[in-house]
């Protein structure tokens, strides 16, 4: 069996590191750097943390509003075949908001873009959501 | 490098060019720039009877890396040239080098005092005097800059729009997406709701399209120097003055009378412009031109980001520019009214 700790706990732990006893050591014009470091562990972290969870209701949500199977019968399930799957649905999407078929969006598909922004926020830059408009 | 070796080609170009140079001390290179270096150099000029005076200049040099949307050097200094002479705060453009002084394209200018981190330009009290006072500064700036019209012998680098500015920039960013490997609906949203709302254009001018808090300088008095050039195109005048107030360009400041760069109101934007160019623009009109600079600002990270997924040039910083797409997404879903749709 692997070694513990496994990834997610050294990437935190490695972090947090950086963030209390590397970075106040730091001269501030190397500061940017060290806290670029510590942005990206963090992405990486909540990468690892949510999984392919969200990317799976993703193409079951595209699938429902294009009403069509854009997984395909040769589609198994995996990694690459799930990113795949998500670009060939992603394109679909993209091209009727192109041409016009959503220029007045209904409630559901309003609610899905909505739901794709925020799955890409949520692991990207989480702060945007708890900031108050 | 401005090394003892650059420092001694610098020396003797300009003394072949005229200039009574003593010496030159002092060199640094000054922090921020993917796309250029910039090196504070002091040079001591001979001012006769045995006296000399010291002329503070900032030596702007190709980084080993650009955007290849940016602007060369020798464009940067004809721009900054063009602005000087109608009156923009700019720091003087003094002399264009060439490649074969020190190995790479260069000019040098004035250097100006002050300060341009955003974060606290729009935090310290006091740093750039009266806020809602700079804003208005800024309005009048930007319209003396948008004297400037097309043809321009100096400016003709310059593409004039093949159709309208928004809808040249829809049709590349599009052809752009069309080539990535990954689909943007998002974007692809936002660019639509650019082509279906495109509000009558003005007559194009010259527009800086990087004028935002983070490129100006300023000190206790106020603005400085208006810096970072490199993307100034023909283009609808309202297109400076959206991006000024973008709210991704505020530095967290987002409460109501904050929105031109996080400092003070569109009204001052405005009213600055107007003290200038006599041109009434509605408060109102600024909303498309906010939403077409958070998809500008999303397409630019996109490629920026490209540069480090595609392995052409691995780099931190342009990793995480990526990862700033996903929060412009969202603020144009917001603008666009999808959000509210959603929740009805």
């Amino acid at each position: 069996m692997r070694e513990q700790p496994q990834g997610q706990n050294l990437l935190t732990i490695a972090r947090s590191t950086l963030l209390e006893k590397v970075v106040p050591l730091l001269p501030q014009d190397q500061r940017y750097n060290a806290l670029m470091v510590a942005n990206a562990m963090a992405i990486a972290l909540r990468q690892w943390e949510a999984g392919d969870t969200w990317q799976q209701e993703e193409l079951v949500r595209l699938q429902v509003l294009l009403g069509v199977d854009v997984l395909g019968d040769e589609v198994q399930n995996g990694q690459q075949d799930l990113q795949n799957a998500l670009i060939t649905a992603n394109r679909a999407l993209a091209h009727k908001i192109r041409q016009g078929d959503f220029d007045a969006p209904s409630q559901s598909v309003a609610e899905l873009l909505e739901w794709l922004a925020v799955q890409r926020v949520r692991e990207s830059a989480p702060k945007v959501l708890q900031t108050p408009r | 490098m401005l090394d003892d070796k650059a420092i001694a080609a610098l020396t003797a170009w300009l003394r072949g060019l005229g200039v009574p140079v003593v010496s030159m001390d002092g060199a640094r290179k000054l922090s921020g720039g993917a796309i250029q270096e910039n090196w504070a150099l002091d040079i001591h000029l001979e001012s006769g009877h045995q006296r000399s005076e010291t002329l503070p200049v900032v030596v702007r040099a190709d980084a080993p890396s650009g955007v290849s949307e940016s602007w060369g050097r020798p464009q940067e200094f004809a721009l900054l040239q063009t602005a000087f002479k109608v009156g923009v705060t700019v720091p003087e453009p003094l002399w264009l080098g060439d490649v074969s002084v020190l190995g790479w394209q260069f000019f040098i200018m004035r250097r100006v005092q002050g300060v341009a981190a955003g974060y606290r330009v729009v935090k310290e009290v006091g740093l750039g005097g009266d806020k809602e006072a700079l804003v208005h500064r800024i309005g009048a700036e930007m319209a003396r800059l948008h004297q400037v019209l097309p043809p321009c012998d100096a400016l003709h680098f310059l593409p004039l729009p093949r159709q309208t500015p928004v809808k040249d920039n829809v049709a590349d960013w599009r052809a752009y997406l069309d080539q990535h490997h990954t689909p943007f609906p998002l974007l692809e949203w936002g660019i639509r709701w650019l082509e279906i709302n495109e509000p009558k254009p003005l007559a194009i001018v010259l527009t800086h399209r990087d004028f935002r808090t983070g490129n100006y300088m300023v000190d206790a008095s106020g603005l400085t120097a208006v810096l970072d050039w490199e993307f100034a195109a023909w283009s609808d005048p309202r297109e400076d003055l959206g991006w000024f107030c973008a709210r991704c360009w505020r530095f967290g400041q987002n409460g109501a009378g904050k929105e031109a760069g996080g400092l003070g109101s569109r009204d001052a934007l405005l009213a600055g412009y107007r003290s200038v160019s006599g041109i009434e623009i509605p408060v109102q009109d600024l909303h498309f031109w906010e939403v077409y600079a958070h998809v500008r600002w999303a397409m630019i990270a996109l490629m920026q980001g490209e540069r480090h997924v595609s392995g052409r040039e691995p780099s931190l910083e342009l990793a995480l520019t990526a990862h700033i797409v996903p929060e412009l997404e969202l603020e144009i879903l917001h603008m666009t009214g999808v959000i509210n749709a959603a929740r009805a």
